[in-house]
């Protein structure tokens, strides 16, 4: 009979001839099955201390995420908005560009959205064909601008994006907030600070009723596949992928540093401000104050749980889709507060940073 | 003329968690450590702040004449801890794990974020409730305080503006008249030097970070120990990356910040009172102002090349 220690160690062989061989697997599985249950317990011991049972909770949480079919739909639906700016993010950070702005252009995209769908949709031809692409198109437009200016100030100005992205992000909350309290996007009854709903030929179609599952999910995911195509299989997402390893490098290479940085801002604003414009024009229909509790931040943990890859972004999507549609179920069930999902989010972040995953981001990063 | 006394007064309130934060971050900047996490440390500092102040009161077996002198104080003790904390959190992944500097920042923020919005929703319900703590009261300074005007809006603060503004030429001289000073300031310029001469880089940066963490914590215990008695969640409101601003345009010298930081309390105060004033503008303008005058000083006046050498990057002691 093998005794405790020969236990040990063939265990601890096993797993070392294991991760050898399949180092993918170790990658992309194991290490995040790790991160994840090492998150879980430390924003578990946290919940404790604040004395709320974390076990129920927990239970509360899974049973309503992947117990019903509701549930289900509703992680779809809320991971649609960390997708589309977790893949701003990704983009963004591939090439050494730390957009935090994801936030801003969020809002920007959606207030696009809600100033096509209520002021602009009714008076052209009452045709979705008209109005979607429209609505999508001038949110994409707004993401763009919001993201620029940061890309043009860094270039010209030397002003460091991590800072200027950031002001954007405030300012855009007060633009907004602008634009629905008392100013020209705020309802005809002029009652709360919030915009009309826009107008119906303007919605994105659900899919399958009486879920609130959306045609803006397939839109996203299919946005994840063209930029993976993007990076990994044309000149200019190898271009991109160069810059951000390694600036001075790309840059001898005959790589346009100014090129790169405004195109990625442009692409990364773009997508981020998608993502609002998808999240308003499928979900509440009506801009509110308050309409992103903070998915521009979310964003980054997201984007590095992912290792910034596109695709992968999808299933962390999922993830958090899942984490936000769980804390529901917490605040539900136990009463504490939804917004421990922030918590969990930075714990995971943490986490991803002492398995030392972006470990590569670093090695490059230029000064 | 009474506007212009207002203004100037509650300009000198309003700077004063920005400066506490910002000299804070000055010291860690200048060692090489960007710490993005300065909003989250505010955070935390504003909720330890109130409840160190809150339970104080509340303590028995204390002559009861003390507690209005010694409450807040706890208050900033508490606060400052919470900020020691939660720099020691950052220090460990920044500089002994080496983790990318703005990612663990962002984290640190979210973590506030989302802690003080669980405590906040646990102790009160969510509403902002309004807390009958002892907070720091203003002092006018005897003779001083009735010169004209200057007198007014000087010498008629609470104890924590006087000395925050003592701060000021304590980090100046511990800065560029210490021994230690100038190992701090070539950790950021450049690491490698100082360990060559035997030094310490990641101790030295660590203790840079902590001094900054509590900064940042007693910055933030000021908005509820000072400013309004109840915490609101996300109360700070981006004063932290304001912060960040004011140490990027007052060119990593704690002098010049503190001049920006006047400038960015001067953007808060204009906001209070043109809001009280009603001038038939949306309100929202005077909101946006703080953040709108950070990107326009530092688009116009910055340039480039200011940054301590080696800011942000981790250092590796077996390189």
């Amino acid at each position: 009979m093998p005794n405790l220690h020969e236990i040990y160690k063939t265990t601890k062989s096993v797993c070392l001839a294991t991760m050898e061989k399949y180092p993918r697997v170790f990658q992309w599985v194991v290490t995040p099955c790790l991160i994840l249950s090492g998150a879980f317990i430390t924003n578990g011991i946290i919940m404790f201390l604040c004395a709320y049972n974390p076990i129920e909770a927990y239970i509360a949480a899974i049973a309503l995420t992947f117990g019903t079919l509701s549930g289900l739909s509703e992680t779809l639906v809320k991971a649609t908005p960390y997708l589309m700016t977790g893949l701003s993010v990704a983009i963004a950070f591939r090439c050494g560009i730390w957009n935090i702005g994801a936030e801003g252009q969020f809002l920007m995209g959606a207030l696009a959205a809600a100033f096509v769908g209520t002021k602009v949709a009714p008076v052209l031809p009452n045709t979705s064909w008209i109005a979607i692409p429209l609505s999508l198109s001038i949110a994409a437009i707004a993401g763009v601008i919001w993201g620029i200016v940061p890309g043009i100030l860094k270039l010209t100005r030397g002003v460091n994006e991590v800072i200027s992205t950031i002001m954007f992000n405030y300012i855009a909350i007060y633009f907004v907030s602008m634009m629905i309290d008392g100013g020209p996007l705020q309802e005809t009854s002029r009652t709360g600070p919030q915009s009309d709903p826009i107008a119906l030929w303007a919605n994105l179609p659900p899919l399958i009723k009486p879920f609130r599952i959306h045609s803006g999910i397939i839109l996203a995911v299919v946005l994840a596949g063209v930029l993976t195509f993007i990076l990994f299989r044309t000149t200019y997402g190898y271009q991109l992928r160069a810059v951000g390893e390694g600036a001075a490098a790309a840059e001898a290479a005959g790589i346009s540093i100014p090129h790169n940085t405004l195109r990625v801002f442009c692409i990364s604003g773009a997508l981020a401000a998608l993502g609002g414009a998808i999240e308003l024009m499928a979900l509440s229909r009506i801009l509110t104050d308050n309409f992103s509790p903070g998915y521009g931040y979310t964003a980054i943990a997201v984007a590095l749980l992912a290792r910034l890859h596109p695709l992968i972004t999808v299933a962390s999507a999922l993830l958090f889709g899942a984490l936000a549609e769980g804390s529901f179920a917490m605040e539900a069930e136990i009463g504490i507060s939804r917004q421990v999902t922030w918590m969990m989010q930075a714990i995971i972040l943490l986490f991803v940073i002492g398995f030392g995953s972006i470990r590569y981001l670093q090695k490059h990063k230029s000064k | 003329m009474e506007i212009f006394e207002n203004i100037f007064t509650s300009m000198i309130h309003a700077s004063t968690p920005l400066l506490l934060a910002a000299m804070g971050e000055v010291v860690s900047q200048r060692s090489g450590v960007i710490n993005i996490g300065i909003e989250g440390m505010m955070l935390f500092g504003a909720l330890f702040g109130l409840l160190g102040s809150y339970y104080t009161s509340g303590l028995p077996i204390l002559a009861p004449w003390i507690l209005p002198i010694l409450a807040p104080w706890i208050g900033i003790l508490t606060a400052g801890l919470s900020g020691l904390i939660t720099a020691a959190i950052f220090s460990y992944f920044a500089i002994r794990l080496r983790g990318d500097q703005i990612v663990i920042g962002t984290a640190i923020t979210l973590l506030a974020l989302g802690f003080t919005e669980v405590v906040y929703r646990r102790l009160w319900g969510g509403i902002d409730k309004q807390l009958g703590i002892h907070d720091f009261k203003v002092i006018e300074i005897p003779l001083l305080d009735n010169i004209p005007i200057i007198g007014e809006i000087l010498f008629s603060h609470n104890i924590v503006v006087f000395l925050a503004f003592l701060l000021v030429p304590c980090v100046y001289f511990f800065l560029y008249h210490t021994q230690y000073g100038l190992k701090v300031r070539a950790c950021g310029e450049h690491p490698k030097a100082i360990s060559t001469v035997g030094y310490n880089v990641l101790k030295i940066r660590t203790i840079c970070m902590l001094f900054a963490g509590t900064m940042a914590g007693i910055g933030g215990a000021y908005l509820t120990l000072a400013d309004v008695p109840y915490f609101s969640p996300g109360m700070t409101f981006g004063r932290g990356f304001v912060a960040l601003a004011i140490v990027i345009f007052g060119k990593w010298h704690p002098i010049k910040a503190f001049a920006a930081a006047l400038l960015f309390g001067l953007g808060y105060a204009m906001d209070a009172q043109f809001q009280a004033l009603g001038l038939g503008i949306q309100y929202q303008w005077f909101k946006m102002l703080p953040f709108v005058l950070c990107l326009t000083v530092l688009a116009g006046f910055v340039g480039r090349a200011e940054a301590p050498l080696a800011l942000g990057r981790p250092y590796d002691p077996s390189e």
